[in-house]
């Protein structure tokens, strides 16, 4: 009887974990010619049996074939895909949610240093890095310089901001973008504009 | 045969773009103006069918008008375009359209257009350049062809300016018997011919601007030009117009003002009026005026959680006919917006907690970045929007 309610209780942990397995599993690819979805697959493979998250390099396969990429581009971008997982995972640690590490794949691929990674955790070693990866992904991705915004997410980090702040900067740093101020300047501006509204930020983030 | 050739031609460019995108609408509209200094009760009944598509449009409908002014007269038009983009940012886009009004004491008459459209198309501005040719039934004489029009336009958060030239043909009410040749050497195609006595066809250059702004459930239009001619003085001519949504599918419309007098063909309107009506339809519009590619784009973006891991995600796209997002929760797959009135689209989705990448599609142009929302690279040269769903 324990062991027909063991059974049980095993089936219903694991049955999320079956249906996403097959949600996204090898027949997502069918999409694909017969060659790339092998040779997408076996990227994925590897990446799973190292840890490193596997979905989000089927999901760029189906991304590209969406775009009618040809079949060796799919596979070059889901090669790119998986080394920047790789390396987020490694630089923001192994404990951290795929959600983060995909996250920081995307903002690796945008042009965002390792090291800008490892040092936000360090940051926030218990909290979500969710938001801060895409406000520094968004930021790069509008041409601001890669030291400046890294830079500037690690400072407002720093000082205390919390995620609604950083998009409320991004959003800001967007639409003075568009009224056609430099993506430097309007950062730099908007951080200090946070900077000033931060309680004790001026003694957390200003001494330093 | 003249006019079966064309009209095949016609259901052909249309029958060939995609199935799916194509909604069936229709569109009736009851209207009473008042005519210059002589108050005219008038009424004019045009029911329209459309078919309007990311790629094409046609628009069929006819007319009927009666006043204590004028005689009883019918009228009923055919119009499709379609675009097609070899090149990208310069589509093509092909015109057809015919008109024809008769009446009890109205002589039958008809004109048949085909237009190319060669596009420049960035997301918010653009241009374009046409060559026409038109024909005329049950009218004698013939105007220079080809004719020619250029345009501009642009647009800003559902507010969208454009400035065109444009030669087309008209029927202009003249008491002219006797009609001079066409002017050939003045570079302005102005052929004519007495129809009846009363109406002559004439080429007519066109210079336009227009205003067309569209929020939520209001719409208001402003066109205004002028009319060149070699057969009567310069007609400078201006429009106002609102539509307003007063459900799904019931819009209330007013115009006040005279159209340029290429509509003269099944409807005079030389004298300011006044018209009130409605709409019968969520179809923003049965005309083929603004350029396909002009016609829309996504201003507004929101994701919204409804509870657990659904999402609504919600789209402001003024004109839009079709509204699709694609991502990493649709496999990449598009997946079709419902319209919910106005300008608003919006579907219902699963995100679990992370980072979703979503891209817009509005028309069938582009994939783009959902408007204000954070970006990212998307490992083949372009960027997608994100959306972190916590």
């Amino acid at each position: 009887m324990r062991l027909c309610a063991l059974v049980v209780g095993l089936m219903v942990v694991a049955a999320p974990l079956v249906v996403r397995a097959e949600t996204m599993g090898r027949h997502t690819l069918d999409r694909l010619d017969p060659a790339t979805a092998e040779a997408v697959w076996n990227i994925a493979e590897t990446a799973r049996a190292q840890g490193v998250p596997f979905e989000p390099l089927l999901l760029t396969a189906l991304e590209g074939a969406s775009k009618h990429a040809p079949g060796e581009r799919i596979v070059a971008a889901v090669r790119e895909r998986y080394a920047a997982l790789a390396a987020a995972r490694e630089a923001l640690g192994a404990e951290s949610t795929p959600s983060e590490i995909a996250a920081g794949a995307g903002a690796l691929m945008s042009g965002v240093p390792t090291d800008t990674l490892a040092r936000l955790r360090q940051q926030r070693p218990k909290g979500s890095l969710l938001v801060p990866l895409v406000v520094l992904a968004d930021l790069v991705t509008r041409r601001v310089p890669v030291e400046t915004a890294s830079s500037a997410v690690l400072h407002a980090s720093r000082i205390g901001a919390k995620d609604a702040d950083l998009l409320r900067l991004r959003a800001r740093v967007e639409s003075d973008i568009k009224k056609g101020v430099s993506p430097a300047a309007a950062t730099l501006s908007r951080l200090q504009g946070l900077g000033a509204s931060l309680p004790g930020a001026m003694t957390t983030g200003g001494s330093r | 045969m003249k006019t079966v050739v064309p009209l095949l031609a016609l259901a052909l460019l249309v029958g060939s773009a995609p199935a799916k995108a194509f909604p069936l609408q229709t569109t009736a509209g009851v209207a009473a103006w008042y005519d210059g200094d002589v108050p005219v009760s008038s009424f004019r009944l045009a029911p329209t069918l459309a078919l309007d598509g990311t790629h094409a449009v046609l628009v069929g409908g006819a007319m009927l008008a009666g006043s204590d002014m004028q005689t009883p007269y019918r009228g009923a038009r055919l119009a499709g375009a379609w675009i097609f983009a070899p090149i990208e940012r310069l589509p093509l886009e092909l015109r057809v359209s015919t008109a024809h009004r008769d009446g009890p004491h109205d002589p039958s008459r008809g004109l048949l257009r085909a237009e190319g459209r060669l596009n420049f198309a960035a997301p918010n501005l653009g241009g374009w350049m046409a060559l026409a040719t038109e024909r005329a039934i049950g009218i004698d004489g013939h105007v220079i062809n080809p004719m020619m029009g250029f345009g501009a336009w642009t647009r800003h958060h559902g507010l969208t300016l454009s400035v065109d030239l444009e030669q087309r043909s008209g029927l202009l009410p003249h008491a002219m018997s006797a009609v001079p040749d066409t002017d050939r050497t003045s570079g302005v195609a102005d052929g004519s011919q007495s129809d009846g006595g009363h109406l002559l066809r004439v080429a007519l250059t066109t210079t336009r601007a227009s205003l067309h702004w569209q929020a939520a459930r209001l719409e208001v239009e402003s066109v205004g030009g002028i009319t060149l001619s070699l057969l009567r003085e310069p007609r400078r001519w201006a429009q106002a117009s609102a539509a307003y949504q007063v459900a799904p599918d019931i819009a209330m419309f007013t115009t006040f003002g005279s159209r340029d007098p290429e509509l003269y063909l099944i409807e005079p309107a030389d004298t300011p009026r006044a018209t009130l009506g409605l709409k019968l339809s969520n179809w923003r519009s049965a005309s083929l005026d603004a350029p396909l590619v002009a016609r829309a784009g996504a201003v507004r973006w929101q994701a919204r959680r409804l509870e657990g891991q659904s999402w609504t995600l919600e789209v402001r796209a003024p004109g839009a006919r079709l509204v699709e997002v694609t991502g990493d929760f649709t496999q990449w797959e598009p997946l079709r917006l419902d319209h919910s009135g106005g300008d608003r689209w919006q579907t219902t989705v699963m995100l679990e907690p992370g980072v979703h990448q979503v891209n817009l599609r509005v028309d069938g142009g582009a994939w783009m970045p959902p408007p204000g929302a954070p970006t990212t690279a998307d490992g083949y040269g372009g960027t997608t929007g994100v959306v972190v769903a916590e």
